[in-house]
């Protein structure tokens, strides 16, 4: 069974379709990247997936259980960490990880341990009893990833994770979804960071104006687009006809920073 | 830098503090603001204008009622204590305006960071205190300006130019030591806010603060009907316990202001029916008075200077607190977060207050609707009690507000939309219970017709669940499709009317019952018992109905 579904996913916002026709799937076990420049339908995608968007027409499901019919559940099954992080400003990650645990029904003596490792690996303590307001934007992505982690999911979705993180935690974060993975669990992640797709992900699908454009293996993206060797930031911008785009903004800025 | 380019930059900084004072007001606004920013904008200037006009509304209402009742109303007291009072009583509420209509403004000064951007530009220190300064003065000048205009032009008018100089100078006093204590105010209060508790004790101070400054804040509307009762108050006790009342009070602040000002029209009466040492009492309370505005001036421009370049430390020291979960079932600890979110907001406090606010608006309306007889009928139980339904619809929307601010936590736990307004029902629950636990005290102070009638309002109590689950449900299917969402009432007011009208709606069937069962038979115990005969019904189909409204 697929840990990830989508099939034919069609969503528009009046004139404008954000997803069209989308197709993929994210196997059990494995590491996927959405990648896709801004506005491409990524957030969108997601948004279906996690039943916070009906659809226009087509079919989302997590292990099998439709992101429309049953939004709760998957959401059991699901770790989310959202691009745009809204947190409980007046809450510290203490009474957070208090409400989330009890919302989630899981058992204090085991998420206790838990969460004690996370604040300990994420050198987190000192900021455990502060509102969430006043930590830095690293430290409320810490809170975050942790908790999306709290109840141990299945499938992790992380729209951006790893933009405001320290390059300590940043490295944890990134071997803990590949522990999640070695372990047997899914990762969706959406991400702008070349490096972490090309180093962290089995898979990479390439999303443009709500197309799936490529997908695939880096090696099976070098050779859809015929560039043997190629990193997979030139890629992406190939695969998005993008690269005319990119050479004039330089050309453009060269100009206004010289002059 | 020139005063024109400084007072055009402090009109930027000035904008971005009151921004961030309604990003502060309420915990809705903060992601409403990136789902609208165009309406946040529209809603703060409305809000701006709306403030400018309420302050020189009630200012103005509070000087004329203190002047014309010192110039025109010879049954209070001689001409001189009339005006030496109402002088002093004006001062006073006058403070209590400038202060309270204010507080969420100054608030803004604190959190904004506004001068973060202007330190970082080729601009020497001296130039940013004055920044500063000016960006101060932009966003107090309306009330200040009304301050020092209203009351001083009214004493010209009626007085004659030394009163109006010494109105004047009263109403700057007035007016600094009110920012004097804003600042202060603001900066404890900002402090506790962002500070999580330690102790029960520190908690319970913080929401009883924030009740107090909601209170104030809805008092404020209520000042002028308090003003010549205030008058009469003092006039009397010096009646009664003698003039040298008059000469201790004029040695406190603001009296010493209104005893000038009395002696400076009515010297000779003055001296000649109390004494020298009233004068002199007056003189002396005015100059020390004046010269402590003046230093609470200079520091509060200090202090506002550390604040607004140095921010506020709201950091605490201590031991960290081992790490270990607290766990309780679903629904409380929706509650329970709902609850730590409103204790800790200036705006989600007002809910909690509504119980206080009806009876503001009841006591008043209920204490003059008498039959011949001088007995509170029925009738006007059942209106007051619709009222508070009404305000239960009202309570309902506000509570929707809290969730805004944690949208990325909703959106990734698995929360049903009937568990969500199950908690909302909860916490709404208590003010409407609060409210309807008022009324039997203000209808039984109101002399009802019979003992009975102090039961309507006590059969209704059920009915907050079936008010609470069908505003809620009702808003839920109207902006959400079914789906729980949340309000914002700052600016989505359409829904703050709509969750009225369901809440009046649902609320009277009961009490229509009532109604037409008395009509019919004329029977109390009845009637009572058509009226919990309803309220069950109305509970059943709250629980039959919502459901088909919600959706995940």
């Amino acid at each position: 069974m697929s840990a990830v579904s989508i099939e034919n996913l069609v969503k528009s916002f009046g004139e404008l379709v954000a997803v069209n026709d989308l197709t993929l799937d994210v196997r059990e076990g494995e590491i996927y990247a959405l990648l896709g420049p801004n506005g491409a339908g990524k957030t969108t995608t997601i948004k279906m997936l996690m039943g916070l968007l009906d659809p226009d027409s087509g079919e989302a499901s997590v292990f099998g259980v439709s992101s429309k019919d049953n939004p709760v559940e998957v959401k059991n099954l699901v770790g989310y960490v959202p691009e745009d992080q809204q947190l409980y400003d007046s809450l510290t990650p203490r009474e957070l990880f208090d409400f989330i645990a009890s919302i989630r029904k899981l058992p204090k003596d085991i998420i206790t341990k838990r969460i004690r490792e996370f604040v300990k690996a994420l050198d987190f303590e000192q900021y455990y009893d502060n509102m969430i307001v006043t930590l830095s934007q690293g430290n409320k992505q810490k809170t975050m990833l942790i908790a999306a982690l709290l109840h141990r999911p299945r499938l992790l979705i992380l729209d951006e994770p790893f933009s405001s993180l320290d390059v300590r935690s940043a490295k944890i974060m990134k071997d803990i979804v590949k522990i999640h993975a070695e372990n047997g669990g899914s990762v969706l992640l959406s991400t702008h960071v070349m490096e972490v797709a090309e180093g962290l992900c089995d898979r990479v699908g390439i999303i443009d104006e709500g197309v799936l454009v490529a997908e695939g293996t880096l090696d099976e993206l070098r050779s859809q687009s015929h560039k043997e060797g190629a990193t997979l930031e030139a890629l992406f911008l190939k695969l998005t006809e993008q690269e005319d785009e990119v050479a004039e903004g330089v050309s453009v800025l060269r100009e206004a920073l010289s002059n | 830098m020139k005063l024109s380019e400084s007072w055009e930059l402090a009109g930027i900084i000035s904008s971005e503090v009151r921004f961030q004072a309604f990003l502060e007001a309420n915990p809705s606004n903060l992601s409403r603001v990136k789902e609208d920013p165009q309406k946040i904008s529209k809603a703060i200037k409305s809000q701006s204008r709306m403030s400018v006009f309420f302050t020189g509304m009630i200012l103005g209402m509070l000087a004329i009622i203190a002047l014309a009742a010192a110039r025109f109303d010879t049954d209070i007291g001689s001409p001189e204590a009339t005006l030496a009072v109402g002088f002093a009583v004006y001062l006073t509420l006058s403070f209590v305006v400038i202060f309270f209509l204010n507080l969420t403004t100054t608030g803004g000064l604190f959190s904004s960071g506004a001068m973060r951007l202007p330190s970082t530009l080729p601009l020497t220190r001296k130039e940013i205190e004055h920044l500063n300064f000016m960006t101060f003065v932009r966003i107090f000048l309306s009330p200040v300006a009304l301050s020092l205009v209203i009351f001083p032009i009214g004493c010209l008018l009626l007085f004659g130019p030394l009163v109006a100089v010494i109105a004047l100078v009263a109403c700057a006093s007035t007016v600094s030591i009110a920012i004097g204590a804003l600042i202060h105010v603001s900066k404890w209060f900002h402090k506790k806010t962002h500070q999580t508790d330690e102790s029960r004790i520190s908690s319970i101070a913080r929401i009883g603060a924030s009740l107090g400054i909601v209170i104030g804040m809805m008092s404020v509307y209520g000042l002028g009907g308090y003003l010549p009762d205030l008058i009469h108050f003092i006039i009397d006790m010096s009646v009664t316990s003698g003039s040298w009342v008059f000469t201790v009070l004029a040695l406190f602040f603001p009296f010493s202001y209104g005893f000038m000002a009395s002696s400076v029209a009515f010297g000779p009466i003055v001296i000649s029916t109390y004494s020298w040492s009233l004068v002199l009492a007056s003189i002396a309370g005015t100059a020390v008075y004046s010269a402590i505005a003046v230093v609470l001036f200079r520091n509060s421009g200090r202090s506002l200077r550390a604040i607004t370049l140095g921010g506020i430390s709201t950091s605490k020291p201590g031991l960290l607190r081992e790490v270990v979960v607290d766990t309780v079932s679903p629904l409380r600890a929706m509650v329970r977060k709902d609850l730590k979110l409103a204790t800790r907001n200036i705006g989600s406090a007002f809910v909690f207050a509504i119980p206080i606010f009806l009876i503001v608006v009841m006591f008043p309306m209920l204490s003059n609707w008498h039959d011949p007889n001088g007995f509170l009928r029925s009738e006007a139980a059942l209106t007051a009690v619709e009222y508070a339904n009404l305000f239960g619809g009202i309570s309902l929307v506000s509570i929707l507000m809290f969730d805004n601010q944690g949208a990325s936590i909703h959106e990734g736990l698995p929360v049903s939309s009937r568990l969500v307004l199950r908690s909302k029902t909860t916490i709404m629950i208590v003010p409407y219970v609060l409210c309807m636990l008022a009324l039997v005290i203000v209808v039984w102070l109101c002399n009802p017709i019979t003992p009975l009638v102090l039961l309507i309002p006590i059969i209704q109590l059920p009915m907050g669940y079936a008010i609470g689950m069908m505003v809620g449900g009702a808003v839920f299917k109207a902006r959400g499709g079914g789906r729980a969402v949340a309000v914002n009432v700052a600016s989505d007011q359409a829904m703050g009317f709509f969750s009225a009208f369901v809440g009046a709606i649902v609320g009277i069937v009961p009490l229509v019952g009532f109604g037409l069962v008395i009509l019919v038979t004329g029977s109390q115990i009845i009637s009572l018992a058509v009226q919990g005969l309803l309220v069950i019904v109305m509970i059943a189909s709250a629980r039959m109905v919502v459901p088909r409204l919600l959706k995940d």
